[in-house]
């Protein structure tokens, strides 16, 4: 009808494909909700950011947003004072004030 | 060899290049240009005269560019506290395809998306882009020429669904690649994406063979002439080394494997995408070692699973946009899929990264 060629008509089928793919996905939540949890990118798991009473400090190498310095004096602390409970025990450690904090909460989370 | 603009291109950036490490200023670029055209009219070949004659114009105009040229930091292609009517329509433009996103993904495949499709890497957890650079796969959330392909695609495919003519279609894809050149805030692998896309549509429009070496060319001379000290920048490096590594190595390389003889049709792009994801990794290790201090063996195998889970995204990404105005009911099916995608380009690249000696750093 439209005078398509091979590769655009495969294009459409393939946003159809993408489109059932998430209606299939979107079955599969109404029915049992947990199943979000499997298919969603969770912002505090182990895929998107450091768990802090496990990293060690080859975890941190090259890493932009902590100096090496300040990674040994996370792991000191847990090392000396248990594993974390919870972040906001970070600001505990000398040299780390609220800005700081704010920055390392993007990188670490406690595994539960 | 039937390329002008390339042998232009290879005058122009030698006397960039020696412009620059020579410190060379605007009147001495001229004295110095009247002395080697002299010595060159002087010294050659009657035959050879007009061809050298030329090469040293070129490089001596770009030695004079060079030394001439204001020197600028930022990146020249933006213009803040400009607010022209262009500028707030491509601000406008880009915060209106942020919200989209934003609307209907969770923050971290927003995040990703947001890089994949604008080029906005602000909002990408540290971590991720950290492992991205581990693997060898960071070019991936940033705006490429991939992308400025996946544009064109889309828009010509539109508009031949309202089946307008073919002419018509390549008039209308240029000035919407520029824009989206611009949206995506004109980074050199952009510009040099756009260029190349731009001069492959205009040999379209009139009817002329395109060549990948001639239109990289173009692209550089453009990027150059409005900028030259863009030669020295990385990603301006990286950029055309990865296409020329692509364009030069590959088709060698496949000769040489016989993949052409190969039945098994997903085999046969396998190892095609495996062969393009070697040249690119050939070409640019020695500069990302250099700068970067790392090495990542794990590149090869990484490129050939994440790209095209990346490709795959940022289609999405595009498709969940401009389905926004067309049919904003089917966007959460979109979204669904993205987020899985998204997970799964995640648990690969962790995946890869963990495998022995999957990258090193260096001293």
């Amino acid at each position: 009808m439209f005078n398509l060629t091979y590769e655009e008509r495969r294009v459409i089928l393939f946003l159809g494909i993408i489109a059932l793919i998430g209606l299939g996905i979107s079955y599969a939540v109404k029915i049992n909700p947990a199943a979000e949890k499997i298919i969603k990118v969770n912002p505090d798991s182990k895929i998107t950011k450091l768990d802090i009473n496990r990293f060690s400090r080859g975890d941190l190498h090259n890493l932009r947003r902590i100096s090496p310095k300040l990674g040994q004096k996370i792991i000191e602390y847990r090392n000396s004072h248990g594993p974390y409970e919870n972040l906001e025990q970070l600001k505990e450690i000398k040299g780390i004030g609220d800005y700081r904090y704010e920055k390392l909460k993007e990188l670490f989370y406690i595994e539960k | 060899m039937k390329r002008p603009l390339v042998r232009i291109n290879i005058a122009f950036c030698a006397g960039i290049f020696i412009a620059a490490k020579f410190k060379i200023n605007f009147p001495a670029a001229y004295f110095l240009s009247l002395l080697v055209l002299t010595a060159a009219l002087l010294s050659v070949k009657k035959r050879q005269r007009f061809g050298i004659l030329i090469f040293s114009f070129i490089f001596l105009l770009g030695m004079a560019h060079y030394a001439g040229a204001p020197k600028i930091k930022k990146n020249i292609y933006r213009k803040p506290g400009k607010e022209i009517a262009a500028n707030m329509f491509i601000l406008k433009a880009k915060t209106k395809i942020e919200a989209i996103i934003s609307r209907y993904l969770s923050g971290v495949p927003a995040s990703i998306l947001e890089a994949m499709v604008l080029g906005e890497k602000e909002r990408i957890p540290p971590l991720v882009n950290h492992r991205m650079i581990r693997s060898g796969t960071v070019h991936i959330l940033v705006v490429s020429g991939f992308n400025v392909g996946l544009v064109a695609f889309i828009v010509v495919l539109f508009l031949k669904l309202m089946r307008l003519p073919r002419r018509l279609r390549i008039l209308i894809t240029i000035p919407l690649l520029v824009a989206y050149c611009l949206v995506t805030g004109a980074s050199s692998p952009v510009v040099r994406a756009t260029v190349m896309a731009a001069v492959f549509l205009a040999g379209y429009l009139l009817k002329r063979e395109p060549d990948i070496y001639n239109s990289s060319a173009a692209a550089v001379l453009f990027i150059l002439m409005l900028s030259p000290e863009k030669l020295f920048d990385l990603g301006f490096q990286l950029s055309f080394l990865s296409v020329l590594s692509i364009v030069w190595l590959y088709p060698k390389l496949k000769s040489c494997l016989r993949l052409d003889s190969l039945k098994i049709r997903p085999l046969k792009y396998l190892i095609s995408g495996a062969l393009v994801s070697f040249s690119a990794w050939l070409g640019t290790m020695f500069p990302i070692a250099y700068n970067f201090k790392i090495f990542s063996p794990v590149a090869v195998l990484a490129n050939v699973l994440i790209v095209p889970l990346a490709g795959l995204i940022t289609f999405c990404g595009f498709t969940l946009a401009a389905f926004h105005y067309i049919c904003p009911g089917l966007n959460r099916l979109f979204a669904y899929t993205i987020e899985l995608l998204v997970l799964i380009l995640l648990q690969v690249n962790a995946f890869l990264i963990s495998l022995p000696f999957a990258s090193f750093y260096l001293p």
